[in-house]
């Protein structure tokens, strides 16, 4: 249905290692993949990777009005539509909007559970921390 | 003054009322205009709330789930309540772009707080989305 949406939006190609948004950068433009991969690089290392046709890239940027802050690139290259007004864009679709913030709440819910899990993790390590010291002293 | 669009309900409830009840799924968004929320998950007290604009419901709605906390009035509140929440934030696109702004922020807070997660961090912060003012006033004051 996005691809649909942005059928008549300009494509631009991508080489293997081809650059989309660099770190730090701010385009201000919302990018929907139409073929090939797209991987997501912060501080050097792959964070997440996609190939499905529709995949969006740059909503947080998008969003948030501010830079982008991880870089994209392909890894065997890509197509991609670029919007340039991404709010007049997602004001005529909806369900675009819709299944951006359908995503975020996902992705929410993965970090809040995750940070839930390490606080956990962290709170077992201390208490193991405070059981070795009373341990010490009772030796 | 803003008049209250007919699927913004205007509602009140008295303390100790549920508002959202763990487990079910009611299609509905709360805006908190007034008074104090608690938020339980489990019979256990997760978060508290008095910050007008506060949003409760949205992860429910977006996923399509059922509510994973219980939202309970701990003083008289005052509410907007959008019930069918998906429909209207389907004919209000403004209103749907102005929720996923508030869960980018708080997926990257999330994030930065899930780096600096390690043993002696401070403890887990629940925040809630909160409607920045404009959109409240927006609304106007309920006729009552």
């Amino acid at each position: 249905m996005i691809l649909e949406a942005v059928r008549d939006y300009p494509v631009t190609v991508l080489g293997p290692r081809g650059v989309l948004v660099e770190e730090g950068q701010k385009t201000g433009r919302l990018y929907v993949l139409k073929s090939g991969d797209l991987e997501v690089v912060r501080d050097g290392s792959v964070v997440a990777a996609m190939d499905a046709p529709g995949s969006i890239v740059g909503e947080m940027s998008v969003l948030l009005d501010q830079p982008h802050t991880a870089t994209v690139r392909s890894r065997h290259g890509a197509q991609v539509h670029v919007v340039d007004e991404p709010e007049a864009f997602l004001d005529v679709n909806a369900f675009v909007s819709r299944q951006i913030a359908k995503a975020l709440a996902l992705r929410l819910q993965r970090t809040t559970g995750m940070l839930v899990d390490m606080r956990h993790l962290a709170k077992e390590r201390d208490d193991m921390l405070m059981f070795d010291k009373i341990f010490a002293l009772l030796k | 003054m803003a008049e209250t669009p007919d699927w913004l309900k205007f509602e009140f409830y008295l303390a100790g009322t549920v508002l959202l009840e763990q487990g079910t799924q009611t299609g509905r968004l709360v805006v908190l205009r007034d008074g104090e929320i608690d938020v339980v998950r489990d019979g256990t007290f997760i978060s508290s709330t008095r910050s007008p604009g506060a949003i409760f419901g949205e992860m429910s709605l977006l996923l399509e789930k059922p509510h994973t906390a219980t939202v309970r009035a701990v003083t008289d509140v005052e509410c907007y309540v959008i019930h069918n929440a998906l429909e209207v934030l389907a004919s209000h696109p403004a209103w749907t772009l102005q929720i996923a702004r508030l869960l980018a922020q708080r997926v990257n807070s999330t994030t930065a707080a899930l780096m600096a997660a390690r043993p002696g961090a401070p403890e887990e912060v629940h925040e809630r989305l909160i409607m920045p003012h404009y959109v409240l006033s927006d609304w106007g004051d309920p006729q009552v």
